[in-house]
């Protein structure tokens, strides 16, 4: 279940390890902010205001041990979902964008609360996910930034790509 | 040494410090209190300088005002639920970028400033002096807000009006979950 492998549920710091040590977080949550910098106006500010809150609510649930089935494959689908609209670069409507979002939020939050009650610093565990998780968006946003060069856009979209071959790895792990 | 051990204390006992500066410190070093002025601060520039400096002054009041009132244990249950509450609502409204009546400015100052005062306030022990403390308390609840409401306030860039509705979105994700972790805390008896 905890796959950051970092010994001791305690404090800022392990809450902002746990999005970075597990690269299938942070895939998704980059992918979310070049998803939104492709989608331009308003998208790039709403869906990383969005998502915090979406995956809080996923947390809670993982906070009152509300067993949400397969996570582990929900959080390798959102590689593979995310990566696969960055690659194609796929224009959806801002509120599509959005389920899509809140949908594997759910799943990351709930990945992350899961471990909260043993945190014994809640509230520092808590700011340190959260705020690692903003920070991932915004490099998101900034790869995304790149869009305004053809070359940039190439490079986004092959970024979109890695992230869904990351997304089929952790999905074959857990089918295994 | 060993065969002379002494008490240990808790953080805000026994500390050689100018009882004052610890108060002033004590918000600002501890997380629930440092965001709930983050984002009250932040809900009050976004409305603008005038409702922001009594926003500020008002909630200072109020944290010394609750600091006060922990001294004659008057306390409860729901200390804990709007000082983590306060950064849900408080969060989630600079999240939505709601430019709210003055009045409802104030009473959410006030709720969440006598509740985090209150909470500070609890955790006063000998030999702490709350006639030097508690004002300390005010004072960086004061300042604190303030900085924030003027931080906000002269920002230019449009995309720093969106930075402050992710950083509230941000608080108010934290104060979500923080809600959800006392909801299965034992009742007191």
């Amino acid at each position: 279940m905890a796959h950051t492998g970092v010994g001791g549920l305690n404090g800022f710091t392990s809450g902002f390890l746990h999005p970075i040590s597990g690269l299938d977080h942070v895939v998704a949550m980059v992918a979310v902010g070049i998803w939104g910098a492709q989608l331009g106006m308003p998208a790039i500010w709403i869906l990383p205001v969005t998502f915090p809150i979406v995956m809080a609510f996923g947390g809670v649930l993982g906070v009152y041990g509300v067993p949400l089935p397969a996570v582990e494959y929900g959080i390798a689908f959102s590689g593979i979902v995310l990566g696969l609209m960055v690659a194609f670069e796929a224009k959806v409507p801002l509120w599509f964008a959005g389920i899509v979002v809140s949908v594997f939020a759910i799943f990351h939050g709930h990945a992350h609360g899961a471990e909260l009650p043993s945190a014994t610093d809640p509230i520092s565990y808590s700011a340190g996910f959260v705020l690692a998780t903003g920070l991932l968006h915004l490099c998101g946003i900034a790869i995304g930034l790149l869009d305004r060069w053809r070359a940039g856009a190439v490079f986004m979209r092959a970024c979109g790509a890695l992230i869904a071959l990351v997304g089929i790895y952790y999905l074959r792990e857990a089918l295994v | 040494m060993a065969l002379m051990p002494i008490q240990a204390q808790a953080h805000l006992s026994g500390v050689q410090i100018d009882d004052f500066w610890l108060g002033a410190l004590h918000p600002l070093i501890t997380l629930v209190d440092a965001l709930a002025i983050l984002a009250l601060g932040m809900l009050a520039g976004q409305s603008g300088e005038v409702a922001g400096l009594r926003v500020a002054a008002t909630f200072a009041a109020m944290m010394g005002a609750g600091a006060t009132a922990s001294l004659y244990n008057i306390e409860g249950p729901w200390v804990g639920w709007i000082t983590t509450g306060s950064l849900l609502v408080l969060g989630g409204l600079v999240a939505l970028s709601m430019q709210l009546p003055l009045l409802l400015l104030l009473a959410l100052a006030m709720i969440s400033g006598f509740a985090h005062g209150m909470s500070i306030g609890l955790e006063i022990e000998d030999p702490i002096k709350p006639w030097q403390f508690i004002p300390g308390v005010a004072v960086a609840g004061f300042f604190g807000t303030f900085y924030a409401m003027f931080m906000v306030v002269k920002l230019k860039p449009w995309w720093t009006k969106i930075g402050v509705r992710v950083i509230g979105s941000w608080i108010a994700a934290v104060g979500l979950l923080l809600v959800a972790l006392d909801s299965l805390k034992p009742a007191a008896v």
